[in-house]
């Protein structure tokens, strides 16, 4: 009985754990249809990061903005985990908007948005799940035709 | 239960709901030069400026009647927007929104570019998601983002 609670208990902690980790994704535009002003995106972004706080304000655990390495196929960077920390901010996720811009190769954007969301429902139940969320497209250094 | 049983727990009722209610309205900055090596479109000299982003949320019973709700208030010693609460008001509002963002934007002689209104649907996420008390609480969470753009910056 005791090893069961015990196997809950971890499968539990690496479920929570995996719920607080950051993602980050360069969708390649591919395609001929253009945007405002006949802009040709080169890829739209976007990076998420959560962390969980005990009473709003104590840290148990945070993704980890994506700033090194290529990620899957040079597009995608997830499951990235610290404890007792809260690195879910607009400075990390813009970290990981610029390692996205170089890796790219370009650093012009349009569309910045940023959101945070702090999830109610669980901070009815003492812990609350911060989530920032940033999207932008990434458009080419020069405008075609320009 | 005792009386102290009763003081543990009205202490801790009140602690949860201070921590509940603190974290209704927030106001982040990025840090300055994070986004020096971008360009953005539309908005030249925004590569010196800063990314802001506002939240307001509230907590309503029978989805109408107000509980409490972040409070977008003006720091005089400061001079910036900080987050409050207030009670039994419903102040998360596009309009609330755009005036702090407006306030901050003219504090610091900036205009502003890419501005993102964001209207969650939380209320109805917490109603499946909040069990028991789903059924008789609900919360809104409005946002707005944007780009502070210096104007010595955009003239040029």
């Amino acid at each position: 009985m005791n090893k069961i609670a015990k196997t809950i208990a971890v499968v539990s902690a690496a479920a929570a754990l995996a719920g607080c980790s950051s993602y980050s994704e360069i969708a390649k535009w591919n395609s001929s249809v253009t945007v405002n002003d006949g802009e040709l995106p080169v890829a739209s972004f976007v990076t998420q990061n959560f962390s969980y706080q005990l009473l709003w304000c104590i840290p148990i655990c945070t993704g980890v903005p994506w700033t090194e390495g290529a990620g899957d196929d040079g597009i995608v960077d997830e499951y990235n985990v610290r404890l007792f920390t809260d690195m879910a901010t607009i400075d990390g996720n813009l970290d990981s908007l610029n390692h996205a811009l170089d890796i790219v190769g370009s650093h012009r954007i349009a569309q910045l948005k940023t959101v945070e969301d702090d999830c109610k429902a669980w901070s009815l139940f003492l812990f609350n799940r911060h989530e920032v969320r940033t999207q932008c497209l990434i458009l080419p250094e020069t405008p075609k035709g320009k | 239960m005792t009386h102290k049983t009763t003081s543990h727990a009205v202490v801790v009722v009140a602690a949860l709901l201070a921590a509940v209610v603190t974290g209704c309205a927030s106001v982040e900055y990025s840090s300055p030069g994070k986004l020096k090596n971008v360009s953005v479109k539309g908005a030249p000299g925004a590569e010196a400026g800063r990314h802001v982003a506002i939240t307001t949320s509230g907590y309503n019973m029978f989805w109408y009647i107000p509980l409490v709700s972040g409070d977008l208030r003006w720091d005089d010693e400061n001079r910036d927007i900080k987050g409050g609460f207030k009670l039994f008001s419903d102040q998360v509002g596009f309009q609330e929104l755009q005036t702090a963002l407006q306030k901050i934007a003219e504090t610091r002689n900036c205009n502003l570019a890419d501005v993102a209104f964001i209207d969650s649907d939380g209320f109805y996420a917490d109603v499946s998601w909040g069990g028991l008390i789903g059924m008789f609480f609900g919360s809104s969470q409005m946002g707005v983002s944007a780009i502070l753009v210096p104007r010595e910056n955009s003239a040029k």
